[in-house]
């Protein structure tokens, strides 16, 4: 069940993500030289059972690398009052900056790295679609619930709640090693 | 174009003459303009002027190409295939061909429908919209350059259209076009052609069955699932060819069993639906739109059914016969299997279908359809006693003990519905998760397809909705056709000069990301706002479902006017052109510009004057695609909801190309920065309030005035902050002069401003062109 795209229909060739364990998660945001990430609108929902919010530990890992937050729904609002570094871009107009190896929200390199989670699943599967073809200057790393083929590297399907918390928690302190070695 | 034949001596068996001369004068106004019927290349220019400002955004649906022997062909990675075509050449190529299959389709719906009009009415009947529609056909004479007169000539132009499609379809043949640009090019064309199509089957139906012609304030006709009465015999229509619909209410007439409603109740789903009320001028009903198709049917309601043309559920035959209900096929487009009876006298197919002889029958033949319908109707009702196979509330819990919440059904659910739980939920008999699952459902029937317990989750479904069922009944205003040239005089200036902030249209299929509730919410948002807000389909059928505190729907709570705070539904998918004939008559009536086939000039225009944005927030069809694109030639930027991504393809502006934002000064000839407006030119929204956010930003144009600017900042910035909190970080890019800062909001935006080091624009101009040859026409001097 973990190779197979969370939505049955969404099996789009050749190309798909590479399963990877949190902690090797860990190591491709460390190893990115200027990441980005962005949350979708399904965040304010995506409550796990400790009653942390995925944001909390998004926030977490923004701050370990220093990394920007894109919000892509009205949750901005709320992420905004929590968080410095957040923005809001709707999500097509995001992907057609990052398109563009010249275009930074932050830093001076072009960014390497896109991290998503808590999209809607068709919408993301389809619209990362772009730069999995067409940005050979970028990855994407799914740290959502859910594997996602399209993505260059994803956690697997976290059918569990329970699971999926463990595996972000296991990322951030993976990161927080990293970061100080 | 005339002819005169003279004759010195005629002589036959009947009588002699001399000095015969017949003569045959204006068969066909001259077509004129610069550009009458375009082919392919003919507006290519215009074409890359809008694609270099609104570049192609490839979202690959596949990293193959499977269309030829020599695949499937790995396009990943910049390869290019064994025909040598590329990534980009071949989603392009892809939304090119979704484009003729929606433009194909129109055109076959509009062609089958001439061929039965002009049997029924000649070719001499005449194309006559009333006294306050001048501009017959906006669309038609735009493209073609003529004015058509009769039925008649209608034929001339849907052979134009043929061709042309034909035409472009062959590129998608291996080995014929490789450039991106260039396929989005035919995308364009086919676009264009498809609002021609749309125009020609409208407008006939308008004229030969007498359709409204765009009057205001028309009746409500009833939609909803509860609007039938279950007592009485019933005959659902689905799709969107109204000629086999409205023989049946011939039938009805002509053989005195009453008005629609009386003995038999008359109902239809989707947009077939539209014309019946539009026929009926409100007394058939309209179910709903065609997400309701399977969940009706196993409602049990219908007696027989009768199926045109498009968006017809394909298991329509083997759901219809669960409930014993059978079909009826009218068009040789879509016969299902069934076997064609045309031949037999309308008594025999009665019988062999009420003995269960056959599930259904196709019959080509339009007034034997409605005959049949009726009889079969009346004689089916007895007999079915509305027979459905729903569980009852008991029967749940114990259907749902086979549910092992293995998620097969939620994995293969197109919203990714939590119908898993919901199902599960039932064991212990709740079924509230069900009930909120079923609010959102689309009613595709793909979950209980893969279920492998074999669960029937669409019943289950209905069986949870009972009370929902019964109660839904809401009016909607009959779909009222053309927008009257007497309404484009009063409001073109405002329009224009952005006193009315926008013109925001709601089209589309019915394949909703959260519900159908978005749609009335948007509409009541943008009307109560003061923008013009028009439907059609789907789109103009849900928003009738909601009632804001006093009990009123929509249609009842804002005027059918088009005008400020107007909400006006002109019809059917079909009378979508008449969304883009407004826009074109704006061009054309109020600002004096020669509408005969003067495309480009139309076209730039209203991409610079006309603050109208499309939004389809559930399209899902090929007919979609071509409408959206259709509308995208014209200068009309199109909002999709997040299923869009699945076209593949959109039109994307940047706000940091300066460069692409420019455009001629119609005074000097200077390129000058006119600020990205619009935008984009198609776009997906993720969210209904990044819709509702960007279709007020797409409703800016470089010729607001700065009254009209103001107006239109003023929504843009208050829904901004109203959803995201804080004002849009894109403003400065808007405010050409302080004049244009919002009142309401001066003091905070000129901090912003101020924060951003804004200065003052010098070189403004409200009369721009994006096309060297507009400016070469007009040029001064």
């Amino acid at each position: 069940m973990a190779t197979q795209p969370w939505l049955f229909g969404f099996v789009f060739g050749i190309k798909q993500a590479s399963i990877i364990s949190p902690k090797d998660a860990a190591r491709i945001i460390h190893k990115s030289e200027n990441p980005v990430i962005a949350i979708g609108s399904k965040a304010e929902t995506d409550v796990l059972p400790s009653g942390k919010n995925i944001i909390d530990y998004i926030i977490e890992i923004s701050k370990i690398k220093n990394i920007p937050i894109v919000v892509t729904s009205p949750f901005y609002r709320k992420v905004r009052e929590l968080y410095e570094d957040v923005h809001y871009i709707p999500t097509l107009e995001l992907m057609n900056y990052l398109l563009d190896p010249n275009w930074k929200l932050k830093g001076d390199k072009p960014h390497d790295l896109i991290i998503i989670s808590s999209f809607e699943y068709y919408f993301i599967s389809h619209v990362i679609n772009s730069i999995k073809h067409l940005a050979r200057h970028i990855k994407i790393l799914s740290i959502d619930r859910y594997y996602q083929p399209n993505a260059h590297f994803s956690l697997p399907n976290q059918i569990s709640l329970t699971l999926w918390e463990k595996n972000l928690k296991e990322l951030i302190e993976t990161l927080k090693e990293l970061s100080k070695s | 174009m005339s002819f005169r034949l003279r004759l010195k001596d005629f002589k036959s068996n009947i009588f002699t003459a001399s000095e015969v001369e017949l003569a045959v004068e204006e068969i066909f106004e001259e077509a004129k303009g610069p550009t009458p019927f375009p082919t392919i290349a003919t507006l290519r220019e215009w074409d890359r002027l809008l694609l270099s400002r609104y570049r192609p955004f490839y979202m690959p649906a596949c990293d193959y190409c499977c269309l030829c022997t020599y695949g499937k062909c790995d396009l990943s990675d910049g390869k290019r295939g064994a025909c040598g075509i590329d990534i980009r050449a071949q989603q392009a190529r892809i939304v090119t061909l979704a484009c003729a299959i929606g433009a194909a389709t129109h055109t076959g719906h509009a062609r089958h429908l001439l061929e039965y009009l002009i049997r029924k009415f000649g070719r001499s009947a005449k194309i006559d919209l009333g006294p306050e529609i001048r501009v017959l056909t906006p669309n038609i004479t735009l493209v073609t350059g003529i004015e058509p007169k009769t039925l008649g000539d209608l034929e001339k132009v849907l052979e134009y259209v043929e061709r042309e499609i034909v035409k472009t379809l062959a590129s998608v043949h291996i080995g014929q076009e490789g450039d991106y640009i260039d396929y989005e090019s035919k995308a364009l064309h086919l676009g264009m052609l498809d609002h021609v199509a749309m125009e020609v089957a409208d407008i006939e139906q308008i004229i030969a069955l007498r359709f409204p012609k765009g009057e205001s304030e028309l009746k409500f006709a009833e939609i909803g699932f509860g609007i039938i009465d279950p007592t009485k015999p019933t005959v659902l229509c689905i799709g969107h060819n109204v000629s086999d619909g409205a023989e049946i209410i011939n039938y009805l007439e002509k053989t005195k069993l009453g008005k629609v409603g009386e003995l038999i109740e008359v109902a239809g789903l989707c947009c077939t639906a539209h014309d019946l009320t539009r026929y009926t001028w409100g007394e058939s009903k309209i179910i709903g739109p065609i997400s309701y198709q399977l969940k009706y049917i196993r409602l049990g309601f219908a007696d027989t059914i009768v199926i045109d043309e498009q968006c017809i559920n394909i298991k329509v035959v083997d759901e219809a016969k669960k409930v014993m209900s059978p079909v009826i096929a009218c068009v040789d487009k879509v016969m299902h299997g069934l076997p064609d009876l045309t031949e037999l006298p309308a008594d025999e197919i009665v019988n062999l279908l009420a003995l269960g002889k056959y599930p259904g029958a196709v019959i080509l033949d339009e007034e034997k359809v409605g005959e049949v319908a009726v009889k079969l109707t009346l004689r089916m009702a007895p007999l079915r006693g509305k027979f459905k196979k729903i569980p009852t509330l008991e029967e749940l819990k114990e259907i749902a003990q086979k549910c092992v919440r293995c998620h097969t059904c939620r994995r293969n659910c197109p919203l990714n519905l939590p119908v898993s739980d919901a199902v599960f939920e039932l064991r212990k008999g709740n079924t509230e998760l069900l009930r909120l699952v079923s609010q959102h459902c689309i009613g595709c029937g793909r979950c209980e397809e893969a279920c492998p317990r074999d669960i029937p989750i669409l019943s289950l479904m209905l069986a949870v909705m009972h009370e929902d069922v019964r109660n839904e009944r809401y009016k909607i205003r009959i779909g009222r056709g053309p927008i009257r040239d007497t309404e484009i005089r009063a409001v073109g200036r405002d329009i224009v000069l952005g006193n009315i902030p926008g013109v925001i249209a709601f089209v589309g299929c019915a394949n909703w990301p959260y519900g159908h509730r978005d749609i009335p919410r948007m509409v009541r948002e943008f009307a109560s706002r003061g923008y013009i807000v028009v439907l059609s389909g789907c789109a103009a059928m849900v928003a009738a479902m909601y009632r804001n505190e006093e009990g009123l729907t929509p249609y009842e709570e804002f005027p059918d006017v088009f005008d400020r705070g107007g909400v006006v539904n002109v019809g059917s998918c079909v009378a979508n052109a008449h969304i883009s004939g407004a826009v074109i008559k704006i061009a054309n009536i109020f600002a004096n510009r020669p509408l005969h086939g003067n495309y480009e000039e139309i076209a730039d225009y209203i991409l610079n004057r006309v603050g109208a944005c499309g939004i389809a927030w559930g399209a899902m069809s090929q007919k979609a695609a071509a409408i959206a694109t259709g509308f995208n030639r014209l200068g009309v930027p199109v909002i999709l909801g997040p299923h869009g991504v699945k076209y593949r393809r959109l039109y994307l502006g940047r706000e940091d190309d300066y460069e692409a934002f420019t455009a001629i000064d119609m005074r000097t000839g200077e390129r000058i920065y006119v600020g990205p407006a619009p935008l984009h030119l198609i776009y997906v929204a993720e969210t209904v309030e990044e819709c509702m956010v960007m279709a007020a930003k797409l409703c800016i144009r470089p010729s607001d005035t700065p009254q009209g600017r103001a107006i239109k900042l003023t929504h843009y910035i208050d829904l901004y902050k109203r959803f995201f909190g804080r004002l849009p970080p894109d403003l400065h890019l808007f405010v050409r002069s302080e004049a244009d800062i919002p009142i309401t909001f001066k003091t905070e935006v000129m901090e912003y401003l101020k924060s951003v080091g804004w200065k003052p624009w010098e070189k403004i101009s409200v009369d721009t062109t994006l096309s060297p040859r507009v400016y070469k026409k007009y040029r001064r001097g």
